[in-house]
């Protein structure tokens, strides 16, 4: 007579080991959460420059740092892994809020349009700074991550080095050529705001 | 124009913030054009420096980090659940396709097949089961577990008192946790399927009998031949 047979692991013992797994997964996250949380936090705000979009990234990344937690080979890397998925999403929500600004302003009505700011508005409400930010976006990725990072206190070039993976030579270099390339930007405004 | 060929160094020199080296040290000193652009450049460093710190150094909200925790708890849980529903849908599967199995295997048109064809199928149920020969009450429940024991000589179901653990064949079955009685509750139904499907077919095979008539047979005229001699080829 024909035998079915069906093999089982024992639930039990399947399920401990995972619960217990799940544990020391969640404990090992967490310790680096406290480490690298507000890291996560400067760099999506860094591109995005608005807190709450921030934060939201932030958090999404470091969730999805938890998902894929099992996946790093290497957890000394963790640092250079999370920044990565925190400057990859906030790039992509900056752009798709590009996107969506761009939509809204070709909709809208110009009545709608709020009238232009007078000048005394655009120096209270930080002028310098707006042309300084749309500096920066329009940098390469590779050299905005990099002036990101070592701008941040307490980074060394060798640790963001490290952090990304990179040689202390391409960091170097990279800095250089982000700054240099920032303030050049940043020249044409001093030189218009000196004509006014 | 003499002074284009400094106007590299000295970008270099304030962006690196190292000192100049000594001929162009010498000709700022002495130009006041170049002088003048160095702290510039130096001033837009400045800029650009105090421009990324205080956009990369800002403070984390305070709950920040209990924000992420109270979102990783909820994908925990939630992912726990997911676990759990697939571990449902495949202990469901898993008890699907032993139930087909056994079914498949248990076919009482099977065991009529297999049946000879001058044998009579049972008349009566109790004649089936030794219990019910005995007289013990409960016939159908008593044929629906032997039917489960019998068939399952290799059906050990961990812990569960209404099924012991049989004999050292070498082949068990483990149930997930939980799911021994809803098993066993259906093979008894099974085999309570079981018993009353040949006791219908019982019946109606009693209802249906009836002596075949056939006609008598007239032989006329019978002529016997011998076969021819095929060894003679």
């Amino acid at each position: 007579m024909q035998e079915l047979v069906l093999i089982q692991p024992i639930r039990a013992a399947e399920e401990w080991s995972r619960e217990a797994a799940h544990a020391a997964k969640r404990r090992d996250f967490e310790e680096r959460l406290a480490e690298c949380g507000p890291l996560a936090y400067r760099v999506a705000r860094g591109v995005l420059r608005n807190d709450a979009d921030a934060e939201d990234v932030a958090q999404e990344a470091l969730l999805r740092a938890y998902r894929r937690f099992d996946r790093l080979r290497d957890a000394q890397r963790f640092r250079g892994w999370l920044v990565r998925i925190v400057f990859r999403l906030a790039l992509d929500r900056a752009r798709s809020a590009k996107r969506r600004q761009l939509r809204e302003t070709e909709w809208a009505q110009p009545a709608r349009r709020p009238a232009p700011p007078t000048a005394e508005e655009l120096a209270a409400s930080g002028e310098f700074q707006a042309y300084f930010d749309r500096a920066l976006d329009t940098l390469p990725e590779k050299l905005r991550l990099v002036l990101l990072l070592a701008a941040m206190e307490g980074h060394t070039l060798e640790e963001v080095a490290v952090m990304l993976g990179l040689p202390v030579g391409t960091v170097k270099s990279r800095l250089f050529a982000g700054r240099k390339k920032l303030a050049e930007k940043l020249q044409c405004y001093v030189t218009n705001t000196k004509k006014r | 124009m003499l002074c284009d060929k400094y106007k590299e160094a000295l970008t270099e020199a304030a962006a690196s913030g190292a000192a100049l080296p000594i001929p162009v040290r010498e000709h700022v000193d002495t130009c006041a054009h170049c002088g003048a652009t160095l702290a510039a450049q130096q001033a837009l460093f400045t800029l650009v420096d105090a421009g990324l710190h205080s956009r990369t150094n800002v403070g984390v909200p305070s709950n920040f980090e209990q924000r992420v925790r109270a979102a990783l708890q909820i994908q925990v849980s939630g992912g726990r659940r997911r676990f759990s529903s697939l571990f449902t849908i495949g202990s469901m599967t898993a008890a699907a396709v032993l139930v087909m199995a056994f079914s498949l295997t248990h076919n009482p048109n099977k065991d009529r097949e297999e049946m000879p064809p001058g044998s009579v199928p049972h008349t009566e149920l109790s004649v089936s089961h030794p219990r019910a020969a005995r007289g013990e009450s409960q016939e159908v429940q008593a044929f629906a577990h032997q039917a489960l024991h019998s068939r399952s000589r290799a059906l050990n179901l961990a812990g569960h008192p209404n099924v012991p653990a049989l004999g050292d064949s070498g082949v068990e079955v483990l149930v997930p946790q939980g799911q021994e009685e809803l098993l066993v509750k259906y093979m008894e139904g099974v085999a309570a399927l079981r018993a009353r499907a040949p006791f219908s077919a019982t019946l109606q095979h009693e209802a249906n009998m009836k002596p075949m008539e056939v006609p008598s047979i007239e032989i006329s005229e019978l002529v016997v031949k011998p076969l021819p001699d095929l060894s003679s080829n």
